[in-house]
């Protein structure tokens, strides 16, 4: 059985990918400098931010310069070492799913995984991109953020 | 004071909750401790040498009255009767089970309190200046700038992973009593000529292994301009900070590897092509967060007809304590009194669960509900009127808290050190109990006020023994407690890095020569010249011949 | 990790309570340091951890590890002396305060 990788999307639903195919996907470490990139490194559909060590953040804030100063309109995948408890940090910054290889799908269970979509804190103070999520600062003022 | 809209207090129950979960999860065996670990840091949850800690946050030093019955109820409820105010303007509570922390947190959610942030690499609990909104020589309120930056550092997700933990601290005033010298980042806000505030941005200080004093980073900036330059400086220290080594992964370490101009340019550079749009609502919001917040009613308490000393029976400890723990208020008729936690031979910081209850009720009675905690690991009732001075100290005395030490030697400054602490190389607490014990007859006869000792337990410096007129390090040499002495140190505007004076002594040796440092200083001191000022003047050798016989 | 002292015991924290345990002769944990089992032997030593450290995969402790102790039941090591006898503070300044036991 060749390996195969779960997609788990905002929207709740869940795919599977064969890792080869997942390998052909446009990548780019959490830790890149967005200053260096071009748009024709992000010229995909589909491009995946890889988070290279489970205490390195800098994955968010490539996502959020992706899909702002870059204006990406693909789909963004988070990949590598993310767990279920990151899962809410993805989303508000906007990523449309995380890409979960086998062994780590099982070592926490589909309903764990599926579970964080919808996390027990469902606010935050600045802007969020998620759908399952609000930001107090926009509820208060009423301002688009 | 701040007071929590429903989306605050939403925001407090629903992190509770979620930590409800996570701790049933690591109880059911789902998560490892290996990962449950950075979940239980980032809701202030440590493990210790005898049991967990749990440190709550005090969002920068202020306290209502409520809140601080709380705690006492806190510390009886699930505790042993104390806690410890740290010089994060924080408490710590030394023994509560995992188990109950679920609930201890839903307790505190009730008084719009919470622990996160306290623990792990991230945004630490931002500090300020404990006499903020009172002090008479106050250029601007830092408290909704506190407020303001305690909402947008919560739950970033994009600093929750920093390189290493990041500390802020803000002044609103001349005189730094919040040390922002020695902090990752901090503000100087000051008025603008036009009457609006500005910032000053002071970034790269710190203590630890390698410390230094933060530098210049950039003057005058405007409050609409500060979250998104703040963001700027977070996401470049994010991006290039070391993450190698743990010992080189602060912003200070980052600064002093790039070049202060370098780094001012790859900032500026982020701030010019950020996006705004997450703070269009900053300025709305700052106005919120001001309308939201209490102020006294400072007339309301004019007629009170409490029991003053109206100086017809004269009382001298009541008048030494005036003068050494009372500070001028902006508001006539007002004055800050102190409450200082540092007993002779007692332990610095330590509160009983009593004395919490007793201080709120004070608190109710004399300062308009209000408390701070100091970094000096004291307490303040902020806002006290003049005329009830001596009713106040007269219930202070009841409860052992009217020590007059407040600046002076034995207003120590102790971590929990080698006792509770699980990195701890040597023990702390009883070092300062036995120098506290040592000066205070020396510090009734003689005027020692400029004397800072600062005691540390390991080179973490969580006491600021670095910039501590006199600091102790305990060290671990070859399985015998060992201390360091540091002399010069500054943490005001003026701050400045002690310099080691020798080698180090045992335990019991530190009250003597701290008492032969203090000797030779009164011996040799110029008028107003605090000990630091001295030490620049006649320079290491002296005191050193003085210290070690 | 080879021993240093003729005897030893394996200490942890509860993973509950984070109090300070011991483990006993028969592989209960004890919050009292006299019920610990002493370790006089390397080799068995080592296979007590192996017990203890299942206690650590059974989510009941953290961190088992052995700790080199004195004819007279006093860790040799100042951390671990306070390990096992609590918090060195006497309290002279104030009442109220419950010593560690
Ligand atoms: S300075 Fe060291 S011993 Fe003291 S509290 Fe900090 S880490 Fe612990």
């Amino acid at each position: 059985m060749s390996d195969v990788v779960r997609l788990l999307k905002a929207d709740g639903t869940v795919g599977e990918i064969d890792a080869k195919a997942v390998a052909m996907f446009a990548s780019l470490e959490g830790e890149t400098d967005p200053a260096t990139l071009s748009v024709s490194d992000i010229d995909a559909d589909i491009l995946l931010i890889e988070f290279t060590g489970a205490a390195d953040g800098r994955g968010f804030s490539l996502a959020k310069a992706v899909l702002g100063k870059m204006a990406y309109q693909g789909k963004l995948y988070a990949v590598g070492c993310i767990n279920p408890d990151q899962l809410s940090m993805a989303l508000q910054t906007g990523f449309d799913g995380v890409l979960v290889p086998a062994e780590r799908w099982a070592d926490y269970g589909a309903e764990v995984w599926k579970a964080a979509l919808s996390p027990i804190v469902k606010l935050s103070y600045a802007s969020t991109r998620s759908q399952g999520l609000q930001s107090i600062w926009q509820l208060r003022h009423g301002t688009q953020s | 004071m701040y007071q929590y809209d429903q989306l605050d207090q939403s925001i407090v129950e629903q992190r509770s909750a979620e930590f409800r979960a996570q701790v049933e999860r690591r109880l059911a065996g789902s998560i490892s401790e290996a990962e449950f670990k950075p979940l239980r840091l980032m809701n202030g949850l440590y493990l210790q040498l005898h049991a967990y800690m749990l440190r709550v946050a005090i969002p920068y030093g202020v306290l209502s009255s409520k809140q601080m019955a709380k705690l006492a109820d806190i510390a009886d409820k699930y505790d042993r009767g104390y806690g410890h105010f740290t010089t994060r303007q924080n408490i710590q509570f030394n023994w509560p089970k995992l188990i109950e922390t679920p609930d201890i947190l839903d307790d505190l959610a009730g008084v719009q309190m919470h622990a996160i942030q306290t623990s792990g690499n991230c945004i630490r609990n931002i500090t300020t200046d404990p006499f903020a909104g009172a002090a008479a020589d106050e250029e601007v309120d830092p408290r909704p700038l506190c407020e303001l930056l305690r909402q947008w550092s919560t739950l970033h997700p994009e600093f929750a992973y920093l390189p290493r933990k990041f500390k802020f601290a803000i002044t609103g005033s001349a005189i730094d009593r919040a040390a922002i010298k020695v902090h990752d980042i901090g503000l100087r806000l000051r008025k603008g000529s036009d009457n609006r505030p500005l910032t000053d941005i002071w970034v790269g200080g710190g203590q630890g292994r390698t410390p230094k004093v933060a530098q210049l980073f950039k003057q005058g900036v405007a409050l609409e301009d500060l979250l998104p330059y703040l963001e700027a400086i977070m996401r470049v220290y994010n991006r290039y900070g070391r993450r190698d080594n743990k010992y080189k992964a602060r912003i200070k370490i980052l600064l002093a590897e790039t070049g202060l101009e370098k780094l001012q340019e790859q900032v500026e550079a982020e701030f010019q092509s950020l996006d705004r749009t997450p703070f269009v609502n900053v300025a709305a919001e700052l106005q919120r967060i001001t309308e939201n917040s209490l102020t006294p009613d400072y007339a309301s308490h004019n007629e009170s007809g409490e029991l003053t000393n109206n100086g017809s029976v004269p009382h001298p400890e009541f008048d030494a304590w005036k003068q050494q723990n009372v500070k001028p208020h902006k508001v006539r008729g007002y004055v800050i009194a102190m409450v200082s936690l540092k007993p002779a031979g007692g332990i610095p910081g330590d509160a009983t669960s009593r004395q919490m209850r007793e201080l709120a009720e004070l608190a109710v009675r004399y300062s308009h509900d209000e408390l701070r905690v100091t970094h000096r690991q004291n307490l303040v009732l902020p806002h006290v009127l003049e005329r009830d001075l001596f009713a106040l100290w007269q219930a202070l005395v009841e409860i052992e808290l009217a020590e007059d030490n407040i600046d002076l030697p034995s207003d120590i400054i102790a971590c929990p050190g080698l006792d509770y602490c699980a990195l701890a190389t040597a023990r702390s607490i009883p070092i300062a109990q036995a120098v506290s014990a040592k000066i205070r007859a020396t510090e009734k006869k003689t005027d020692l006020g400029g004397i800072s000792v600062n005691i540390s337990g390991c080179i973490n410096a969580c006491a600021h023994h670095h910039v501590a007129n006199i600091g102790v390090l305990g060290l671990n040499k070859g399985g015998v407690e060992n201390y360091q002495l540091t002399l010069g140190g500054r943490n005001d505007q003026n701050a400045s890095i002690g310099e080691r004076l020798g080698p180090g002594v045992s335990g019991d040796e530190v009250p003597h020569v701290i008492e032969r440092i203090i000797d030779f200083y009164v011996d040799v001191r110029d008028a107003g010249e605090s000990l630091s000022d001295t030490y620049d003047r006649v320079g290491k050798e002296p005191f050193k011949e003085a210290a070690y016989v | 990790m080879p021993l240093k002292h003729s005897q030893s015991i394996i200490i942890a924290n509860d993973l509950r309570t984070g109090r300070t345990v011991y483990l006993t002769e028969d592989s209960r944990w004890s919050d009292s340091v006299v019920d610990a089992e002493l370790l006089d032997q390397q080799d068995y030593a080592e296979s007590r951890l192996v017990t203890a450290l299942s206690g650590e995969g059974a989510n009941l402790v953290i961190d088992p590890y052995l700790v080199g102790i004195e004819p007279d039941l006093c860790a040799s090591n100042i951390r671990e002396r306070i390990r096992l006898s609590g918090p060195t503070i006497i309290n002279n300044a104030r009442v109220g305060i419950d010593q560690a036991a």
